[in-house]
């Protein structure tokens, strides 16, 4: 790669999309490359700032999320019940192990070596990548929970999962034997996302309910009192809301805000901290499935893929568009004080 | 304090995070509510009851934000309390709870609660319709059975792959919606058949009340305990729909307590309408069937059998026997039967929801399929597909 990259066109269009819905998508901790799984069987790998497809990796079935390793391996998690570890550079795929149910979502995290995996068959799996493959060398554990697991996120040593029926369990990543903290969530509906805040103080998490929570892991009262709720993601018609699911939150590596992708085709980026809202990008044409800040923050991907939240029916094609970020929609603003009386 | 013009609208709340250093004023208004002994019916009634040097209950210390507001009007701590449970407006903003693992809001005052539940569904309805639902965040879900659309896209292809036609995707999709809604529909007319205030419901109740039937929401004010009657009631309203939905013939009507299995059989659509009234009647997917319908259908007639032994010892059979009777019951409006519902149905409720919350997840994924409310939104119905429920509010 050439270090210098024209500097990319805001909202651009990735060319050679997924065929069908896009599932998930992120960027790598290391370079503008762009791992995107889908509906169609495939997880693509893109340079985003070049606009270049870089690799396609065909599965037994949908691929409902992939992670990366390093640039030149990744793992995807599958409806066809496998987890899979990508070699990019060789192009070719070998299965990690297998849940007894779709896998539903699948992170690595570099502070324990291990790939961390949810399934619909209610537990959590943890494989060690550096075995050889077959389930009985690289399954290092599996964690019951209480539910279908629809959301994974981690930051640092902790893991934070969110299942159906509100469940939100608190890992340890050095003592996976029981959760940290067994929690419902502090939304009324159903969970769509879970995702940790870059600081690690706690996490954020979206249900279809248009609501996002923000969340502590410190249980003490000066930490729990900070926790809230916001509305967003919603229109206002006649006089009531039309509710949105939220899909997708992402992480401003940098600023620490974060954006939230819904439904309703919207962007918003917001200020945890001082609970505003900073900027909301134009109207996508379908809902926003996935969202991915790089590793430098300067570019925001966002995944135009209808969700099937209305069943089947005819709706856009599914689009990836990578924006450049400027620092205006995304920094906070901290508050302005008035002048103290002279 | 400072003296300041207006009141601190976060600390009503019992979520001012700027304690002393608060530019308002901390104060709870309490001129429109009665006194702060008048929320006895409310959250804090517990809390009266032990006055500590806190000046509230266990749950409200975390919720003071360290001890800045310890030194404050103590007494006041109580009516923060109760004040948001009551005030039911804007739950996002509530104070946080205090101990995420735990839940401590028991349905004290199921007035709000309800008044809770309506508006949320009044306002809130989430455009996904199968979803679980709280009315309390932190709680515990009091409506189970989440459906994420994944699982429903990936059943839908899995359908699809094995050769089923768009049509019987689309229907039995359909069914899986209107099931869900009448769930919610229930929920929202008789909220206690299963949550934490649940245990009052084992009694058996006053069948003075059951003359009120035909009227939920009046049903409602009668008492706490009066979950029993209003579950008459929610089926009354689900028989009612039943009618006019699906016209089964004559038989089901016509039926009384004494019970006769073959109305069931003739009406295979009526059992998918209970295993949506009657969560636990779920249970009949897990025992192995494919169809939802014919399993429900097939159970009946032996929990009909049991039912009339008065077997209560087996939930599970309760919850199908419950549900059978249940329709009967509208039917026939026979009085001596409520009765032997409210028992039945308490018990069940209780113990189905913890039973079918395993069992639906399992099985949701692999007996529904897709096209999730496709329907509506078709320009020409060919017969056989027009849907019998009224639409959901999004394609009104």
């Amino acid at each position: 790669m050439t270090s210098v990259h024209p500097p990319p066109v805001p909202g651009r269009e990735l060319s050679n999309p997924p065929t069908d819905g896009i599932s998930n998508l992120r960027f790598s901790n290391h370079s503008d490359n762009l791992l995107v799984s889908s509906w169609d069987k495939t997880v693509r790998l893109y340079d985003a700032s070049a606009n270049v497809l870089r690799g396609e990796f065909m599965h037994g079935g949908p691929v409902l999320d992939c992670c990366f390793h390093d640039d030149s391996s990744g793992f995807s998690a599958s409806v066809d019940n496998k987890v899979r570890r990508i070699m990019f550079s060789h192009g070719k795929e070998e299965i990690l192990g297998r849940h007894d149910a779709p896998v539903r979502c699948i992170e690595y995290s570099y502070a324990a070596g291990q790939v961390i995996t949810g399934s619909w068959d209610k537990t959590l799996k943890c494989w060690d990548p550096r075995g050889a493959s077959g389930q009985e060398r690289t399954l290092v554990g599996t964690y019951p929970q209480p539910e279908r697991v629809y959301s994974l996120s981690l930051v640092g040593n902790r893991l934070v999962v969110a299942t159906a029926g509100r469940h939100v369990n608190v890992y340890d990543l050095r003592n996976m034997s029981q959760p940290e903290q067994r929690r419902e969530s502090s939304l009324k509906y159903q969970t769509r996302c879970v995702r940790c805040y870059p600081n690690g103080t706690g996490y954020a998490l979206s249900s279809v309910e248009g609501r996002v929570a923000m969340e502590f892991f410190d249980l003490s009262e000066a930490s729990q009192a900070k926790k809230y709720a916001f509305k967003c993601h919603r229109k206002s018609e006649a006089g009531r809301d039309i509710v949105y699911p939220v899909n997708a939150i992402a992480f401003h590596p940098v600023y620490g805000t974060f954006a939230t992708g819904g439904c309703d085709g919207f962007v918003n980026v917001w200020d945890g901290n001082n609970k505003k809202r900073l900027y909301q990008y134009s109207k996508y044409p379908t809902s926003v499935a996935a969202l991915s800040f790089s590793k430098d923050g300067r570019l925001l991907a966002v995944a135009s893929s209808y969700t099937f939240e209305e069943g089947d029916k005819a709706h856009e094609p599914d689009a990836i568009f990578v924006r450049s970020v400027n620092e205006i929609e995304v920094k906070p603003k901290p508050k302005v004080y008035p002048n103290p009386p002279a | 304090m400072h003296n300041k013009k207006e009141a601190c609208r976060n600390f009503q709340r019992g979520s001012c995070q700027y304690g002393e250093r608060c530019k308002f004023l901390h104060v709870i208004q309490q001129q429109p509510k009665s006194n702060a002994f008048g929320f006895g019916t409310q959250a804090i009634s517990h809390q009266q009851q032990k006055p500590n040097p806190f000046g509230f209950g266990v749950q409200n210390n975390a919720q003071s934000k360290g001890a800045n507001d310890f030194g404050n009007k103590q007494s006041q701590f109580k009516n923060t309390w109760t004040r948001s449970s009551a005030s039911s407006g804007a739950p996002s903003l509530r104070q946080p709870d205090n101990q995420p693992q735990a839940t401590n809001h028991r349905c004290n005052d199921p007035e709000s609660c309800k008044r809770i539940i309506a508006e949320d569904f009044e306002h809130e309805r989430p455009l996904w319709k199968l979803t679980c639902y709280s009315h309390w965040k932190n709680s515990p879900c009091d409506i189970v059975g989440d459906v994420s659309y994944e699982e429903l896209r990936a059943a839908a292809y899995d359908d699809a792959k094995r050769g089923l036609s768009l049509q019987s995707i689309i229907e039995r999709e359909r069914n899986l919606l209107n099931s869900k809604l009448v769930e919610f529909e229930n929920f929202l007319r008789n909220p206690y058949r299963g949550p934490a205030g649940s245990a009052a419901a084992q009694q058996i109740p006053f069948p003075g009340a059951t003359t009120t039937v035909l009227s939920p929401t009046t049903q409602n004010t009668v008492a706490p305990q009066s979950n029993v009657p209003p579950s008459v009631s929610s089926f009354s309203q689900l028989g009612a729909s039943l009618n006019t939905g699906f016209s089964p013939g004559p038989s089901v009507q016509s039926n009384n307590a004494s019970g006769q299995p073959t109305s069931f059989s003739n009406s295979a659509q009526s059992s998918n309408v209970f295993s949506a009234n009657n969560v636990p009647s779920a249970n009949a997917f897990s025992f192995g069937n494919q169809q939802p319908n014919q399993s429900v259908v097939a159970s009946f007639p032996t929990n009909m059998a049991n039912f009339s032994n008065s077997s209560a010892t087996n939930p599970a059979i309760n919850q199908f026997s419950a549900a059978a009777i249940s329709t009967q019951n509208f039917s026939s409006s026979s009085i001596q039967s409520p009765a032997f519902l409210n028992v039945s149905l308490s018990n069940s409720e209780v113990v189905g929801r913890e039973a079918t919350n395993v069992q639906l997840g399992n099985n949701l994924p692999t007996t529904v399929a897709s096209g999730d409310s496709n329907i509506w939104l078709k320009e020409k119905w060919t017969p056989g597909e027009i849907p019998e429920e009224a639409p959901p509010d999004a394609y009104v």
